[in-house]
């Protein structure tokens, strides 16, 4: 097995839930690879944060974005080759918060790419401000006397705005989070994968994920998968919502589309004679 | 030299009956300009257009019509000093000619107005009955019928009145078409292999969205309108990291939104293409106007240091051939470009003639296969592009990074990539100068107006009425600006005329050369300068300098 590591030295923190993510995301290609699927149609776009130094770790092509911008950047890899497999790593700071309004763009036009949404429900690499999905009460050097806001659950969110596959896994149940990689990039469409994932330095829930999620594995109907994404204790993991619908890319592209393709200019010109 | 003017409320159909009437000015052999002055307004408001028309080449609308149609009463009263002495005016009031009433009786709604409009003004050019109702015909998809009666209506009502009639001169017929600005920036972007356009509207950028979504299927160029600027200009980067040519446009507002993005395109050294069609502002300003007040801005945007091509086509022709080299040149240097215009061009329309073949492809760097780096250092600072599929990694980074793609915050590493994009910018000095036209002269000898964008064109007709012989020096390069070529100018005495009060133009060309103005010709209400008064202020100024 050919390793999927680059040689850049990892500083994550020790125990980091991020490590988790990493191991999933490769034993994930390999069992796609194993399938026939071709890594070097892969690319990856990440956010700003911690989750963002996947990036670097990972030895796949791609574009590391700005902060809350990833989603924008792989809606438009997706469309400047829709035959690539696109993989978009955020974290909840980064596309729920700056970048909420491309996520659910993303989800509205069900585009056939994978969001990978590293949950660890706060700001890591900026010293521990509050995420919007931390919880109310929260302390942090922006909210020294505890966050007086809610936050909100992304699960419903992406279902409503028109997500095809939602699914959600923690990161130390590290097969299962595996299992929904693959099926989410096998999915047509618009995947969505929230990964809880403990922040060992500002936000630990290990213990509190260790006692509380639980796994289901049956069919659930919209209704059914708000009303079980909203709930706290337990906490679910396992496929929300997986439904076949048209993609943007394939919508969108025009018949004669060749991008990156000088052939067409001839044929432009005579057009554009016409025209001028 | 010849004008006709339509004024009345948005919704009347008067853009396009002067568009119209151009046309058939067009097919009569004539050189036309046409200028749409509205507000932001579905209905109502107040709006005209005005079509100049003459058989040498004609670059701005005249404010004195010799023909004008008013859609009511109020309409004439903001205009009675547009109108020149000799002119033939028809207004559409209880107390002139009632063709609303007349309308009303025929089962006609209010939107007829254009075609009575139309009707009313290729009267007064004396066309014939089958001139008009075939050029009624071809312009309007809708409603032939209809529009055909109203025709006849309105006819009638003017003969019985006895207007005068007056044909036109014809000249031999040379095959051209009427185009907008936006337009000939569309066409000039696929003519250099455009594959995706995505973009938010706004206006005057809009236009240039509308009309490549309606050619999608014709060109196979993908267009999509976004949920913001922001996403627009990530898309378009994200869209060329995979070989698509992408571009996106929108005015100075939107273009603060995508800033960001334009100096992410500066550190992963995308081949981002951005179309910037100002208006004034600060903030909404005023959203269907023209100004220049965005070139520092445009100069300036993005936070950090990389390397930038901005250019400003000052006539229709420019427009279709900037937007072409623009888009190449991002191609050539993988950084972003811009083209910057305004309202005035991006709005008005002309028929021009444009050659096609003019546009010659750059040829692009051939990439070594021997083990990929992204951001090879390099001489020239142009590391190698390489697009996915690929075995080989292909990492852009937003951080910086070592040429592998892979971030790096280390001293060594970041002062070598740094030097490597300012190699570039270095390496785009030297070449643009000797591949393309930065700077035009128009004109033998005489004092030196210089300008840049759309206030060449007013200055062009302004020259056809200042007796003294002058030189018009057009700024076409912004960025890099063509210092040494300008210099050869300046030497003496100039005037800059632009659309800026705090005079940015003035300022870059001093920064730039160390020569002060001797007087700046400017305007900042909104409007494009009128050729007559910019020829009169032009002249004043001549006088008191340059008469020795």
């Amino acid at each position: 097995m050919n390793s999927l590591l680059t040689d850049k030295k990892n500083s994550w923190c020790p125990g980091c839930g991020n490590f988790g993510i990493l191991n999933a995301i490769q034993k994930t290609i390999h069992t796609l690879i194993e399938k026939g699927f071709d890594q070097d149609s892969l690319v990856m776009t990440s956010g700003i944060g911690c989750h963002g130094k996947i990036f670097d770790y990972l030895k796949l092509s791609g574009f590391y974005s700005l902060h809350g911008r990833a989603m924008s950047t792989a809606q438009g890899i997706k469309i400047g080759n829709p035959d690539l497999t696109v993989l978009m790593f955020g974290g909840d700071g980064d596309s729920m918060g700056e970048g909420l309004e491309h996520t659910l763009f993303a989800a509205k036009r069900n585009e056939n790419i994978t969001m990978i949404l590293h949950n660890n429900g706060v700001y890591g690499l900026t010293t521990g401000q509050f995420s919007p999905l931390s919880k109310k009460g929260y302390k942090g050097p922006s909210s020294p006397f505890g966050n007086i806001e809610e936050p909100f659950n992304p699960l419903p969110l992406i279902i409503e705005a028109g997500a095809t596959f939602v699914a959600r896994s923690y990161s130390a149940k590290i097969e299962h989070v595996t299992q929904m990689l693959v099926k989410g990039i096998e999915h047509k469409g618009f995947s969505f994968i929230e990964i809880l994932q403990p922040c060992v330095s500002f936000n630990n829930t290990y213990e509190l994920f260790n006692e509380r999620v639980q796994l289901f594995e049956e069919d659930l109907t919209h209704e059914q998968a708000i009303l079980k994404a909203k709930s706290k204790d337990p906490v679910y993991i396992g496929v929300f919502r997986q439904f076949d619908k048209d993609v943007f890319s394939e919508g969108i592209i025009p018949d004669h589309y060749k991008p990156n393709n000088p052939d067409k200019l001839m044929t432009r010109k005579e057009m554009i004679r016409n025209m001028l | 030299m010849l004008s006709v003017l339509i004024a009345g409320k948005a919704g009347e159909g008067i853009k396009k009956a002067v568009a119209v009437i151009a046309d058939y000015f067009n097919q009569a052999g004539y050189s036309i300009f046409q200028y749409d002055d509205y507000q932001s307004v579905i209905k109502g408001g107040h709006n005209y257009s005005i079509v100049s028309v003459d058989k040498h080449p004609v670059f701005s609308h005249y404010m004195l019509a010799d023909y004008a149609f008013f859609s009511d009463f109020a309409s004439y009263e903001i205009h009675q000093n547009h109108i020149s002495e000799d002119s033939v005016s028809v207004i559409n009031d209880k107390n002139y000619i009632d063709f609303s009433s007349l309308l009303k009786a025929n089962n006609f709604n209010d939107s007829f107005i254009g075609i009575v409009a139309i009707s009313v003004i290729f009267y007064l050019l004396d066309l014939t009955t089958e001139e008009s109702i075939d050029l009624i015909r071809k312009s309007f998809r809708k409603n032939e019928e209809k529009n055909i009666q109203c025709y006849e209506l309105s006819f009638k009502i003017l003969e019985e009145r006895n207007f005068p009639r007056l044909k036109i001169e014809k000249y031999p017929f040379k095959k051209r078409k009427i185009n907008n600005g936006n337009t000939l920036i569309a066409l000039g972007a696929l003519m250099a292999g455009l594959d995706y356009y995505v973009s938010y509207p706004m206006t005057p950028a809009s236009s240039i969205l509308h009309f490549l979504a309606g050619q999608s299927e014709k060109f196979g160029v993908v267009v999509q309108h976004a949920e913001s600027e922001i996403a627009a200009a990530n898309m378009a980067a994200g869209a060329t990291f995979t070989g698509a040519r992408a571009a996106t446009g929108s005015s100075g507002g939107g273009f603060a939104l995508m800033t960001e993005a334009f100096s992410l395109a500066g550190m992963v050294e995308a081949p981002l293409y951005v179309i910037v069609s100002a208006r004034p502002g600060p903030a909404t300003g005023m959203s269907t106007y023209t100004a220049q007040a965005d070139l520092n801005f445009v100069l300036n945007a993005g936070h950090g240091e990389f390397p930038r091509i901005v250019a400003s086509p000052g006539t229709f022709e420019q427009a279709f051939h900037l937007s072409a080299q623009l888009l190449d040149l991002a191609w050539y240097f993988q950084t972003p470009t811009v083209l910057l215009t305004e309202k005035h061009l991006s709005e008005c329309s002309g028929n021009q003639i444009i050659d096609p073949d003019q546009y010659i492809a750059l040829e692009m760097p051939v990439v070594h296969e021997k083990e990929y780096k992204r951001y090879q250092l390099t001489d020239n600072g142009i590391s190698p592009l390489k697009c996915p599929p690929s075995h080989e990694m292909i990492k852009w980074n937003s951080n910086e990074h070592y040429e592998n793609g892979i971030r790096t915050d280390e001293a060594v590493s970041a002062k070598q990539m740094i030097e490597k994009r300012y190699r570039k910018q270095q390496t785009i000095n030297e070449y643009v100068p000797k591949h393309y036209e930065m700077l035009k002269c128009y004109g033998e000898e005489g004092p030196v107006i210089v300008c840049y964008g759309s206030t060449l064109m007013s200055m062009l007709e302004a020259s056809k009425y200042i007796t003294n012989k002058i030189r018009i020096v057009q700024v076409i390069y912004l960025e890099p600006f063509p210092v040494d070529l300008l210099e050869t100018y300046i030497q003496d005495d100039f005037i800059v005329v632009e659309q800026s009060l705090y005079e940015q133009f003035t300022q870059l060309i001093k920064y730039k050369t160390g020569r002060s103005a001797k007087r700046v010709i400017k305007g900042y209400d909104g409007r494009p300068f009128d050729p007559v008064i910019l020829a009169r202020e032009t002249e004043e100024a001549i006088n008191e300098f340059f008469t020795h």
